[in-house]
């Protein structure tokens, strides 16, 4: 008989196993259920942002906010969340920021029903307004898996079954023999249901996404500068390609919702920015620094269960800021080149030329005071970056450095002065590439020309 | 005596489950019009590990002399890895000590064997947990 308990023990014991085995999971950027970090360009200065979104309501919304750049006067931050389904909108949570201090700022904010949310997030420096996002949110229902409750029950019938035989001992036999037959059949339909959850081909029905699995189509983009009383601004325009309505389901690709690129004709100016959504389908970026001229930009994005697509156009910047960006003129990089930016060298090599439809590999390393760096710091999640334009506009690329992921919102490095990129330029043509790292807080850009052989 | 038999089938059903789940991770195994490729690595952690390939032609007879590239891509994440070039260690076998996968997810090894001047491409899909 005690053989026969253990027995039982170790069954239940070796399924318990099985079904509370962690299951892979596919996860890219949808702000709901979890830890969501991206950053965005909010007026003139760009913030990191995470939101942990939990699902089902009511309940409380965590989100925190960290300057990426030091802050030139304390800022007061305001947050109300508006249902969009509803129109609700929060009494206002506000924090403060004082100038020049890497302070988070952080807010619990209640969410009292499921659906899609904004969260308004503004900031004003010493009184006066200064930038402005809505991040999206969608909070979704508590659903249970639908082999959860039989599952449970087995597992309760299971260990009725073992109570019964270890506890129970001088049972009739009539009341083993049925004892017996029950373990047998609720250890047969639990190890059914265990092994069907267990399966990672088998997809049951999931009750959790409210949004729809087929890709969606593609998107246009309305682009114009406006200007208010001191400086432009780039506003753009998201809509559905077949509808025509405003596109408002972008997702967080590579944490962001959206990134800017915008180059001016002889590469010597380039942005990497992250606009500011401010209304459904509506993005916002300052140009109070970019010189008047002609630009193009790229603007890449991802709608929910569609991958990323790349939008491009064209736009002129008509006045003369006062205080214009430093021109970086690109540097030709044949098989190696060192270059400074800031406080650090940059050494950039490639393994021979490089050629067109082939796997090129370039490596970049940075050093300060001639010694490598400790460490490399994730930026967008990424180790590195690089942009990629071909001198007959056809080609736009942006590369990762090949290196591992990271997704935390607190500042990660990396131990290492150097990443590598690999990437199959298309076709022969020069290309101006800007490799882009972060060290210590500080993102450097290496604008470069390279020649690219048949 | 009941008991046993009991014992037995319960036995029966773990030995089933067990089986079935070890064959849900199936060695990587393709085949072109030319070769037939076996490929052993690790498929657990981030990082540089070797890589053996068993390359044979259609009839099992190995593949001798050949220049065998792998290029790998993570399309899920748009990216490539550094390219390797793997050595002969035995008739038909080659391996490389340093095929390095940064990301978790399905990754396209795409294997580019040259004999002969002449190339054949094939492509291994991989997982990375």
């Amino acid at each position: 008989m005690k053989r026969w308990s253990r027995f039982l023990l170790v069954c239940v014991v070796v399924l318990c196993g099985f079904a509370v085995a962690p299951q892979s999971a596919v996860a890219h950027g949808l702000i709901a259920g979890g830890s969501q970090v991206l950053e965005v360009q909010v007026g003139e200065y760009p913030l990191r942002i995470e939101a942990v979104v939990p699902t089902g309501a009511p309940t409380q919304l965590t989100l925190k906010v960290l300057p990426l750049q030091a802050l030139p006067a304390t800022a007061q931050l305001t947050v109300v969340a508006a249902q969009r389904d509803i129109a609700y909108r929060s009494e206002p949570y506000i924090a403060r920021l004082e100038a020049g201090q890497p302070l988070i700022a952080v807010f619990d904010i209640a969410i009292t029903a499921v659906g899609n949310w904004d969260l308004e997030l503004s900031y004003a420096l010493e009184g006066a307004p200064a930038g402005f996002v809505a991040i999206p949110v969608t909070v979704v229902p508590v659903t249970t898996p639908p082999l959860t409750i039989p599952l449970f029950v087995g597992f309760g019938l299971l260990a009725l079954t073992l109570a019964v035989s270890i506890l129970w001992i001088n049972a009739p036999s009539w009341v083993r023999t049925v004892n017996g037959y029950a373990f047998v059949v609720v250890l047969s339909a639990v190890s059914v249901l265990a092994g069907i959850s267990a399966w990672p081909n088998v997809q049951l029905e999931d009750k959790t996404q409210t949004q729809p699995r087929t890709a969606l189509p593609y998107l246009t983009m309305r682009t114009s500068v406006q200007r208010d009383a001191t400086h432009p601004h780039l506003v753009l325009d998201l809509f559905d390609g077949s509808t025509g309505l405003p596109a408002d389901d972008l997702v967080l690709h590579h944490q962001a919702l959206m990134h800017l690129i915008v180059v001016n004709a002889d590469n010597t100016q380039f942005l990497h920015l992250h606009p500011a959504r401010i209304a459904p389908g509506q993005y916002h970026v300052s140009l109070r620094n970019v010189p008047a001229g002609q630009y193009e930009l790229a603007v890449e994005v991802e709608r929910i269960n569609s991958g990323s697509q790349v939008l491009r156009a064209a736009f002129t910047v008509p006045d003369e800021p006062t205080n214009p960006i430093a021109t970086r003129v690109p540097e030709w990089l044949q098989d190696q080149v060192q270059t400074t930016v800031g406080a650090y060298r940059v050494d950039i090599t490639t393994q021979g030329p490089l050629r067109a439809a082939t796997a090129n590999v370039i490596n970049v390393a940075v050093f300060q005071d001639d010694q490598p760096v400790a460490a490399l710091d994730y930026w967008l999640g990424m180790l590195g970056h690089m942009l990629i334009r071909s001198q007959d506009g056809g080609v736009f690329g942006h590369v990762h450095a090949a290196s591992t992921m990271n997704n935390d919102f607190q500042p990660v490095s990396a131990s290492g002065h150097q990443v590598s990129f690999v990437y199959n330029f298309p076709y022969p043509d020069t290309y101006t590439i800007w490799v882009q790292l972060q060290v210590r807080g500080e993102v450097l850009t290496v604008p470069l020309k390279v020649t690219v052989s048949p | 005596m009941k008991h046993r038999r009991v014992v037995f089938v319960v036995w029966l059903w773990i030995w089933a489950y067990c089986c079935v789940a070890c064959a849900a991770t199936p060695a990587i195994q393709v085949e072109s019009n030319a070769y037939r490729v076996q490929a052993e690595l690790e498929r657990v952690g981030l990082g540089k590990r070797p890589v053996v390939l068993t390359i044979t032609t259609l009839t099992g007879a190995p593949v001798t002399g050949a220049q065998v590239e792998i290029l790998p891509i993570m399309e899920q994440h748009g990216m490539l890895s550094p390219p390797v070039i793997l050595q002969e260690t035995a008739p038909g076998v080659y391996t490389h000590p340093e095929l390095d996968l940064t990301m978790s997810g399905e990754w396209q090894l795409k294997l580019a064997i040259t004999r002969a001047e002449v190339r054949s491409e094939l492509i291994l899909p991989v997982i990375i947990e």
